[in-house]
């Protein structure tokens, strides 16, 4: 990421704005003007789900099916669209930014991708959880991760973790940007930085793990040992990145943050 | 008889003393004198029984709180130390708190070891549950949970996508949806579907849901179980802490069980609470987490509250409560203000005297304790239980109140003593009665000591005693023998000498002060009586005032010449500090009457009972004497010319009889002769007081006006051991200036009073000759009187 981002996109189509990951917008962009748009989508297969006879609802509330209402399924969503919108409004107003408010109906994929490029950088929250699951599959979300140059993926829960972790795959000028992010995020989560290498010792972090060979195994176990609370990372030419960034976020339970070399 | 002037006062004896200041001598309280009182604190020490406390008694200006609490140090140091108290929180019951005791300095360490556990546990704790270990456990806990969901929702979503169908999240759920090229099929192209194809759907829809429904009501049971193992995993970390913590704790104390026990409910209480410890751990909290007033408050409830502490102690403890109300007595229950109410705990439990003495001696002003609400009662109630329980007043009158607690008693050994004065003592045995099964040792102290050269010698070390404990300049040795002197002087007796220490700790106080000015290094018997004259010259205005008035002639006092029926009698004024004597006019008349003798000071309110009674003594006396065998044709009136403020006591009788006796007869008195002394009904004189003020008053008005050599004053000779006269008195009577006299009996009075004839002075035979011709006299005029049918004043009067 050569340039400070101008246009965020928070997709908030299934979790609310989380402070925490706006916070750490904030930092990341430091005092410089930001669009701000949060966006729901509103899955046009429900749309037409709901027009057709027959179906049924399963409720992970009550553990049962019962025959689908499509006006009372319409006014939940409408309700849980407001919900949204309103936690992200009072979210956004810590940090200085021209915020707006979007709901889009289409393909989910196609629209959040759509919107996506569109923007220099994209917020995510892992679904959220309803009863102990999660409310939608994050497959979704996981691609867009993959695909696209600047994401932040909050995992939950934010605040567990003691480090923040830096992939650094090459040494000096290469990664420096990266390292220098990196560092102020973890000033201000007051955390110490841990770079992962394979090179030996990072300039510019407290700490250096060596790992002999990228894998995504080996980057869940530096993870999970080091007790990350952020992992940070940009694409790494020898590797299949799209599998790898979905893999990490399907097993990690710390936040990532991709950012493009 | 004439006094000789060296029976006028008796001087120490230097020689008495081998020292030449007390700088030699060993410090000493006044205890020699007192052998009485310390007998009694002796047995009561000894005593181990219950009931035995000690009421020393005696005047406040006696040492006996120096002296009782010298002897009671003394028989501490060679006792043990006694245990230490604290208070625990009664964990099953924290209204009731628990009470410890441990060896001598045993609280404080326990106090200490319990602190650093519960630091260890405030760090250990948060720490071992934040810890890599446990959080992998723990996550792994809800990992694989999480892991098979996410299995079952990816087969359910495959199992539907091969069935043709969409599994489609709502806000609430799911919904399957059939679907045509990836798509959810649209509404028309499923209403133009026949029937045998929409059942197909609905029956693959049917299906799916049936699936998804089963695999979700196994999650309760599932996660349920998660969580029992998430919260097992986590209590047995937190126990495995907890017990490390105590540990070390518990095992200093393996021989007391009520610590051992108490340390039980401690790792209970900490593990029923691990979250409140990890949230007082916790460097910051979260918005998310639910606000806890102070956290760290939770860790209170296992402090050690140390009521009594004898680390630093030596022996049993001695201990003076110069305050000894209810709370200071048996200790209190502190308050703090909690959301606006006042709550109570077992830390704010403080001690009481009773605590801090307890196993050695408490000393107690009875006075105060007696004023202080409760207090006396607290006091009886914990001595007859032998037991300290710590109530607050509300609990003692049965009040409901909404701060209360019941810390558990503690078992009393004390002994009190109580310093009082004797008024206060008889009115306790009086009116209370358990005072006499309480208290049943006395030490009485006296006021005075004979002066014998034992108590001279004791009176000195004293006196060093009290150089030491002041730090004044020491004593030459004329200045200890004037000192002695002062203090024979106090009691007016020249056999004995005043025990009231605060007294002599003042006028060498004055002395030392009277040595600075001179630049002195040691206290001279000038400097005490420097001291002595300054500070009577201070109390002195109303006397000078006096003085001042007889000078000028506005109080008539003849010290020379003779006058009929006029006396200087002698009495004592008081006022505040002040005592001093004055020269007062005793005059009286005689006429014709019935036998009335009129006591003018009575008749006008002025004259006080003891003074009533001396007057009818004397109207009694001159009857029996004068007219035994026919009725008393006399009407006679007395009084104090020039009083005003009342007159009392029967020190005036001699003098009041002398002057009747002249008004009788017409005769003058000498008015360079003052007189003092009461008599009987037989005319014998008795012994008065003030008998040093009296003369010395009359001393100085002569002075005043001109000593001739002829003034002088009559005592009753029984008076004679009580001089100890002003040493210029002395001096004046030594040359012949001053004169004083005593008598045994009236008559010895009269030969003196009674002024001289040409043909030179007349002896009582020739005044009680002459009493009894105009008694005579009058007798028969009374008789003829009545024969004309006169009446009488008083018979006019009625």
């Amino acid at each position: 990421m050569k340039q400070l981002p101008k246009s965020v996109l928070y997709l908030l189509d299934c979790g609310c704005a989380d402070d925490a990951a706006l916070r750490l917008l904030r930092v990341f962009v430091g005092g410089q003007e930001l669009q701000l748009t949060g966006l729901v989508v509103e899955d046009e297969d429900l749309v037409r789900a709901m027009r057709l006879p027959g179906l049924s609802e399963v409720s992970i509330a009550r553990l049962e099916a019962g025959p689908l209402q499509p006006e009372r399924l319409r006014k939940d969503i409408l309700a849980h669209t407001e919900a949204v919108r309103e936690r992200f409004e009072k979210a956004a107003r810590g940090i200085s930014a021209e915020v707006s408010f979007q709901v889009r109906r289409g393909p989910v994929s196609d629209v959040l991708l759509e919107a996506a490029h569109a923007s220099d950088f994209v917020v995510v929250t892992r679904p959220q959880l309803i009863t102990g699951l999660r409310a939608r599959s994050a497959s979704t979300f996981q691609n867009l991760l993959a695909q696209h140059g600047n994401v932040l993926f909050v995992n939950e829960p934010w605040q567990s973790g003691s480090r923040i972790v830096v992939l650094c795959p090459a040494s000096g000028a290469d990664v420096s940007p990266l390292l220098a992010r990196a560092r102020a995020i973890a000033t201000a989560e007051k955390l110490p930085l841990l770079a992962v290498s394979h090179e030996g010792d990072v300039e510019g972090a407290d700490a250096t793990v060596v790992i002999q060979n990228w894998s995504e195994a080996a980057i869940v176990a530096v993870c999970e040992a080091q007790d990350a609370r952020l992992l940070v990372f940009s694409e790494i030419d020898s590797l299949d990145w799209r599998t790898m960034a979905t893999a990490l976020a399907e097993r990690l339970s710390c936040s990532l943050l991709r950012i493009e070399a | 008889m004439e006094l000789d002037s060296g029976a006028l006062r008796r001087q120490a004896d230097e020689a008495l003393f081998d020292f030449d200041t007390t700088e030699t001598l060993t410090a000493a309280t006044q205890t020699t004198s007192q052998a009485r009182a310390i007998d009694a604190i002796e047995f009561s020490v000894g005593m181990r029984f219950g009931g035995y406390n000690l009421y020393a008694l005696g005047s406040p200006q006696t040492d006996k709180h120096a002296i009782v609490l010298a002897h009671l140090k003394a028989q501490a140091e060679k006792q043990d130390t006694p245990d230490d108290w604290c208070y625990l929180r009664n964990f099953d019951d924290p209204v009731r708190p628990l009470s410890v005791c441990l060896p001598p300095g045993g609280g404080r360490l326990f106090r200490e070891r319990m602190f650093e556990a519960m630091q260890r546990v405030r760090t250990h704790l948060p720490a071992a549950l934040s810890s890599d270990e446990f959080r992998r456990e723990f996550q792994s806990l809800a990992g694989d949970l999480r892991e098979a969901q996410s299995q079952d929702f990816a087969e359910l979503e495959s199992q539907a996508r091969e069935m043709g169908l969409a599994m489609l999240p709502t806000p609430n759920g799911f919904v399957f949806a059939p679907t045509r090229d990836g798509r959810v099929m649209e509404e028309e192209d499923f209403l133009k579907l026949d029937d045998q194809e929409r059942e197909k759907w609905q029956s693959a829809i049917n299906t799916m849901t049936e699936h998804l429904v089963e695999r979700l009501q196994e999650y309760p049971r599932v996660q349920q179980k998660v969580q029992d193992a998430q919260r097992e995993l986590r209590q047995r970390t937190a126990q495995q802490v907890i017990q490390q913590a105590l540990a070390r704790v518990r095992s200093r104390y393996t021989n007391v069980p009520a610590i051992i026990s108490w340390l039980e409910d401690v790792a209970g209480d900490l593990l029923a609470n691990v979250e409140k410890i990890v949230m007082a751990g916790a460097a910051e909290r979260t918005a998310l987490q639910m606000p806890v007033a102070d956290p760290e408050a939770y860790f209170d409830r296992f402090k050690v509250n140390v009521i009594v502490d004898h680390q630093d102690d030596e022996g049993a403890p001695v201990l003076y409560e110069s305050n000894p109300s209810l709370d200071n007595l048996i200790g209190k229950l502190g308050q703090r203000v909690e959301y606006g109410t006042p709550v109570t705990d077992f830390d704010l439990i403080r001690s009481g005297a009773l605590h801090r003495a307890n196993g050695g001696y408490l000393l107690l002003d009875a006075e105060r304790l007696l004023t202080k609400p409760f207090a006396w009662e607290a006091l009886k109630r914990a001595l007859m239980d032998s037991t300290i329980r710590i109530e607050s007043v509300s609990q003692l009158l049965s009040l409901a109140y909404s701060v209360s607690m019941e810390p558990e008693p503690i078992p009393l050994t004390v002994k009190v003593v109580l310093l009082g004065d004797r008024r206060l003592y008889h009115l306790l045995r009086q009116y209370d009665s358990d005072f006499d099964d309480l208290f049943k040792v006395v030490a009485d102290f006296d006021d005075e000591v004979d002066w014998t050269d034992e108590s001279a010698r004791s009176f000195a070390s004293a006196m060093a005693g009290i150089v030491r404990d002041t730090g004044i300049r020491h004593l030459q040795r004329g200045a200890v023998c004037r000192v002695l002197e002062h203090c024979s002087r106090l009691v007016e007796n020249q056999l004995r000498i005043s025990t009231h220490t605060a007294d002599i700790r003042d006028v060498l106080l004055e002395a030392d002060y009277a040595a600075s000015r001179n630049g002195a290094d040691v206290i001279s018997r000038e400097h005490v009586s420097h001291a002595i004259e300054r500070r009577i010259y201070r109390l002195d205005r109303f006397r000078e005032l006096v003085k001042d008035n007889i000078a000028k002639g506005l109080i008539v006092v003849d010290t020379d010449g003779a006058r009929v029926g006029q006396v200087n009698g002698l009495s004592v004024v008081s006022i505040g500090h002040v005592q001093f004597g004055q020269p007062s006019r005793i005059t009286a008349t005689a006429r014709l009457g019935r036998g009335e003798l009129v006591d003018i000071e009575r008749e006008a309110h002025l004259g006080g009972n003891i003074h009533s009674k001396a007057v009818m003594i004397v109207s009694s006396f001159i009857g029996a004497r004068y007219a035994s065998d026919k009725p008393l044709s006399l009407r006679a009136s007395l009084v104090f010319e020039q009083s005003y403020g009342g007159v009392e006591g029967d020190s005036a009788s001699v003098a009041e009889v002398c002057a009747l006796l002249s008004a009788i007869i017409d005769h003058p008195l000498r008015q360079n002769l003052a007189i003092t002394g009461s008599m009987d009904q037989h005319g014998s004189a008795q012994a008065i007081g003030g008998v040093n003020e009296k003369i010395e008053g009359f001393f100085d008005v002569c002075s005043a006006q001109g000593l001739t050599g002829q003034q002088g004053v009559i005592i009753p000779a029984s008076n004679a051991q009580h001089l100890m006269l002003r040493e210029d008195v002395v001096a004046a009577a030594s040359e012949g200036r001053f004169h004083v006299y005593t008598m045994e009996t009236v008559d010895d009075a009269i030969a003196l009073l009674f002024a001289e004839n040409a043909g030179g002075r007349i002896d009582p035979d020739e005044v009680d000759r002459r009493v009894r011709e105009r008694l005579d006299a009058l007798h028969e005029l009374a008789v003829a009187a009545a024969k004309a049918g006169l009446k009488s004043d008083a018979e006019e009067a009625s």
